[in-house]
């Protein structure tokens, strides 16, 4: 990641520009469209639904414990990209793969949805997780 | 006056006995990388609720001034404290390294530039409780020894509608209520 100036006055200016960042610190990826107040909505031990502020607009995700799903089945695609990047929609069905059925079983319908809605997020935005906020995975 | 982006140490009740007061510091990288992609909500809020100031930026007066007052709190006001959070957290498989701080705050923060202030009052619903995430020490390597852990993001979550309000779901959610 580039350095961060952060005495440049245009931080505080500047227009937010949706992006997927990994944190470190608390191992995991999270993607919002918009700058704003959100509220999370605990899907399971991986996903996190990011709504907005009246509580039911879809307007991001999180996505847990990421170093370890990273490392098992993201790797290679983004060493296929010449590390730049790693599309989010392969992380989400990476997880559907390994949950299996367990995700589209008919007695847990608001968990498939859930998985569902991040899918579509990831693809109608195309979020990426570039790999300069990768590196730390 | 502090740099919006230079967040100080703060205080907060031990997750072992609620009356010895520990310190950590805000993740460096929780402000970096927020800073660097110019999404502000969660630094102010960090601001708000966790250092107990509002966020060191022009006309933050207006805020302070104007109905509704953003809730200005600290850990030291936490309802509730867990451990783990039954999820792989880098090498944990629990998350055991991890305390999750409860607040209740009425009223909180987004950046939403105007004319008078970068940054607006959100009235919260009756159902919503703060979570504040902490890694102690051990998990992160930090040097200092004085400094028990990490505050590493804030989230706002539902309710599960009790008094004080916890997080919906809180018995599955994590391994451990602490108090």
């Amino acid at each position: 990641m580039a350095h961060l100036n952060i005495d440049d006055p245009s931080l505080l200016r500047g227009a937010y520009v949706p992006t997927a960042v990994y944190f470190m610190d608390s191992d995991c990826v999270e993607y919002v469209r918009e700058d704003s107040f959100c509220t999370y909505e605990r899907v399971d031990g991986f996903l996190t639904l990011i709504r907005d502020e009246t509580g039911y607009n879809l307007i991001g995700f999180k996505l847990k414990g990421f170093k370890n799903i990273f490392e098992q089945h993201l790797k290679p695609l983004f060493e296929l990209h010449d590390m730049q990047f790693v599309g989010l929609v392969s992380a989400i069905e990476a997880v559907i793969t390994a949950l299996g059925a367990r995700v589209f079983a008919s007695d847990d319908r608001r968990v498939a949805s859930a998985y569902k809605a991040a899918l579509e997020l990831a693809v109608n935005d195309n979020v990426k997780l570039r790999g300069e906020f990768l590196k730390a995975a | 006056m502090s740099h919006w982006l230079e967040p100080p140490l703060v205080q907060a009740p031990s997750a072992l006995d609620k009356n010895y007061i520990v310190k950590y510091r805000i993740s460096n990288e929780f402000f970096d990388k927020n800073g660097y992609i110019n999404r502000r909500t969660p630094i102010f809020q960090i601001w708000t609720h966790v250092i107990g100031e509002f966020p060191p930026i022009n006309n933050i007066s207006y805020l302070k001034n104007n109905l509704p007052f953003p809730t200005v709190s600290t850990l030291l006001d936490s309802v509730a404290c867990f451990r783990g959070v039954n999820r792989p957290c880098d090498v944990e498989n629990n998350g055991d390294s991890i305390l999750t701080y409860i607040l209740n705050p009425s009223v909180s923060i987004a950046y939403e530039p105007s004319m008078a202030c970068l940054a607006r009052a959100v009235r919260l619903g009756t159902n919503v409780a703060a979570t504040v995430q902490v890694r102690v020490t051990d998990a992160l390597q930090v040097d200092d020894e004085t400094v028990s852990g990490t505050v590493t993001r804030i989230e706002f979550v539902h309710g599960d509608a009790g008094t004080p309000l916890l997080p919906e779901n809180y018995q599955e959610r994590y391994s451990e209520h602490l108090w």
